[in-house]
């Protein structure tokens, strides 16, 4: 039965309301609320997961009736690539093996970072992601029980996607390379020039702090420097589409378009044996 | 309406915002299937039972997030809030008010995620954000409100007017 609600009972219940929300802010940086989530993501998983899977399997029959539209012309394009791939692949063996000969006269073979992250990563499937648009992460199905700390470094085969910054009992959050939050040094593969990289809310991430006297060119590929000792080094980033300098700013910037699609983001590697220095600034 | 069913229910709509609704993004935006359900709610049954909603959508949303706890909770009721106030004044029943209410509903949630995100710390300069992700967001939420609206509609004919514990 309609019941008219008086003007009381409605203040009532949004000081009520306001309450929680205060007292739900003011207890975020404790340890109040990461149980809560810890509880939440354990209990919620099967159906996370679940849905998840619907969701990717959604995204398969979307894309696959967009692919349709564009088959042909993909094909010979592919082809093509192909062909070309073959003879670089070719030439790549060559250097590859020169590369082993070399590394085995200087006897620094397993030393480098970029040796050391192998074998130390475990697979893990993205499980659901942010509720709202100006936060970007996952959460992924492996927790404190699989090994994972704050601070590893996740990446998929085609590069870097971001970094552990909570972990649960069952599930882990990954802040992605993306969110505006978001920084890692990376260098340029060509040059080795260094810069920063940021991420933009729903925007191709940018490699800031470049030096303004040296040419940065489109095509350039950006790997992780591993300074400051966040990430190894060498992990591919993306491809820079656009350098940005005007004649206020002391440096210039380069938009970098990331080799790993976030938006179909199912299964990661979380790098296990790396271990990052800890209270440094992303 | 029983309170374990609103708990359960809207539980589960902030599961599918997680889970199915980022399948459905437009140039990375994702619909927020919490949002326009809690607005077309608010619109429908004014601040009453609007608001107890907005608490429940917006804390299952900051357990299943990242950000600042509370976060959703305080964004959801500012728009509940807002939404259900207006409503209460207004007395226009013209088939754009729920497109119209949701895309105002959705504009007062970012500004407070935003505030908030910006106030715990986080960069977000306003013009990487306001248009490319809050516009955006705006228009598929409105969108998404065209087949959501009814159902809600549907489900607060049934119920019809509520009374909540504390009156």
């Amino acid at each position: 039965m309609f019941t008219h609600v008086s003007r009381r009972a409605r203040a009532r219940w949004l000081a009520l309301a306001l309450l929680v929300a205060v007292a739900a802010l003011v207890l975020s940086n404790s340890a109040v609320a990461r149980p809560v989530r810890s509880a939440t993501a354990r209990l919620t998983l099967p159906l996370q997961a679940s849905l998840s899977r619907l969701g990717n399997n959604l995204r398969t029959i979307f894309s696959t009736v967009d692919d349709l539209a564009t088959l042909r012309q993909r094909n010979a394009e592919l082809e093509a690539l192909v062909a070309s791939l073959t003879i670089e692949n070719l030439r790549l063996s060559e250097v590859e093996a020169e590369n082993e000969r070399l590394r085995a006269l200087l006897n620094f073979a397993n030393t480098t970072p970029s040796n050391s992250y192998r074998g130390g990563q475990v697979v893990g499937r993205v499980v659901s992601r942010e509720p709202g648009n100006l936060v970007e992460a996952v959460l992924i199905d492996l927790g404190e029980r699989h090994g994972i700390r704050v601070g590893m470094p996740v990446v998929t085969e085609r590069g870097l996607v971001g970094r552990v910054s909570e972990v649960y009992n069952t599930t882990s959050r990954v802040l992605l390379i993306t969110d505006s939050d978001s920084m890692v040094n990376a260098m340029l593969q060509s040059s080795r020039m260094r810069g920063v990289l940021r991420g933009r809310a729903n925007q191709p991430p940018v490699l800031d702090y470049l030096p303004p006297d040296q040419p940065v060119a489109v095509g350039d590929i950006v790997l992780t420097s591993g300074e400051a000792g966040n990430f190894p080094a060498g992990i591919p980033i993306g491809q820079v589409v656009s350098v940005e300098q005007n004649d206020v700013e002391m440096f210039q910037r380069a938009v970098v378009r990331t080799t790993v699609d976030f938006n179909s983001l199912e299964n990661v590697l979380v790098v296990t044996n790396f271990v990052p220095i800890p209270d440094l600034p992303r | 309406m029983n309170p374990y069913l609103v708990f359960f229910g809207i539980g589960l709509l902030a599961l599918l915002q997680v889970s199915l609704m980022p399948v459905l993004a437009v140039r990375g935006v994702a619909p927020g299937l919490v949002t326009v359900v809690v607005v077309s709610w608010a619109l429908l049954q004014r601040t009453r039972s609007a608001l107890a909603w907005a608490l429940v959508g917006g804390l299952w949303l900051d357990a299943l997030g990242s950000g600042p706890f509370g976060l959703y909770t305080a964004g959801l009721l500012a728009a509940a809030a807002a939404v259900g106030q207006v409503a209460s004044v207004l007395h226009i029943t013209s088939p754009l008010l729920p497109l119209l209410m949701v895309a105002a509903g959705t504009l007062i949630a970012n500004l407070v995620h935003m505030a908030l995100l910006a106030v715990s710390g986080h960069s977000l300069p306003p013009t990487d954000v306001l248009a490319p992700l809050v516009g955006l967001e705006i228009v598929i939420n409105a969108v998404l409100s065209l087949p959501l609206y009814p159902l809600v509609a549907v489900l607060s004919r049934r119920v019809g007017g509520e009374r909540l514990p504390l009156e």
